[in-house]
């Protein structure tokens, strides 16, 4: 939790406006894991996550002289890795991975193996999470991933609490209904 | 709301650790991963079976060699 940094992440800013590398280095430390876990529960899949990951800090860099500290920090990194996300959905043909994926599989094909009888639930809820749209998606993943609040979600999706409120609701109630299957 | 359905996505979409060459990405040293776009592959392929079919359809049919005619074949067109 970058704490420390949301009380002295002015300092911090200016230090990466002067082009210092060692603050863009605690920078990216600060916010990787939350970048990167948005983007992983987005987008259901590591290499697209890794993608949007890469996107949102290479932005973060170069647009960092435009945060004027009206919102907080995090705020506005969140603001980032939602529109990447977006992004990333919106140009609709996914990659068709060449070399990683099948690389992975003959690296580890027990693992492999032990991971599909083991992850059964992970890889339902995971794909009922996947089907739902970008909009109620997001919600669901900055609340569960994230544990923001209906206000700080709000402030970063630029809607009312009332919306954000409204469109878990949708999504509690459509991933009831696909997962009723699995709730013995 | 089901506690249920909240308990799950809790457990299930917990926060991870971001890969540690994920700096590397950023800095530009590693690109990203190879692959092609499905609709390159997709229109690829169409190409390929319209001039397959193409050609199949425009292709000329074997004319038979007069070598291989039985003789006086020539008279039942030409008298």
């Amino acid at each position: 939790m970058p704490v420390a940094l949301e009380g002295g992440h002015q300092k911090l800013v200016e230090s990466c406006r002067r082009g210092e590398r060692d603050a863009f280095r605690a920078l990216f430390e600060a916010y990787k894991d939350r970048v990167y876990s948005i983007a992983l529960r987005f987008s259901g899949d590591e290499a697209l996550a890794m993608d949007i990951a890469q996107d949102v800090f290479v932005k973060l860099f170069s647009s960092i002289g435009e945060f004027r500290g009206e919102a907080a920090f995090s705020t506005w990194i969140y603001r980032l890795v939602v529109n990447c996300c977006l992004d990333h959905k919106r140009r609709s043909w996914r990659l068709i991975p060449i070399a990683d994926d099948l690389l992975a599989m003959l690296r580890a094909p027990g693992d492999s193996l032990d991971r599909m009888l083991h992850s059964e639930m992970r890889e339902r809820v995971r794909a009922a999470v996947e089907k739902l749209s970008p909009e109620l998606r997001m919600v669901v993943v900055l609340r569960y991933t994230e544990g923001l609040s209906y206000d700080e979600i709000a402030e970063v999706l630029g809607c009312a609490s009332g919306t954000v409120a409204s469109r878990l609701n949708r999504a509690h109630k459509m991933l009831e209904r696909r997962l009723a299957c699995l709730n013995g | 709301m089901s506690e249920w359905v909240d308990l799950q996505l809790a457990h299930q979409l917990t926060a991870v650790k971001a890969p540690d060459e994920l700096w590397e990405r950023v800095q530009g040293r590693s690109r990203r991963r190879q692959g092609v776009p499905g609709l390159a592959l997709a229109t690829a392929a169409a190409v390929l079976a319209v001039v397959a079919m193409a050609y199949s359809s425009t292709r000329p049919r074997e004319i038979p060699k007069f070598g291989s005619l039985p003789p006086g074949s020539c008279l039942q067109c030409h008298l």
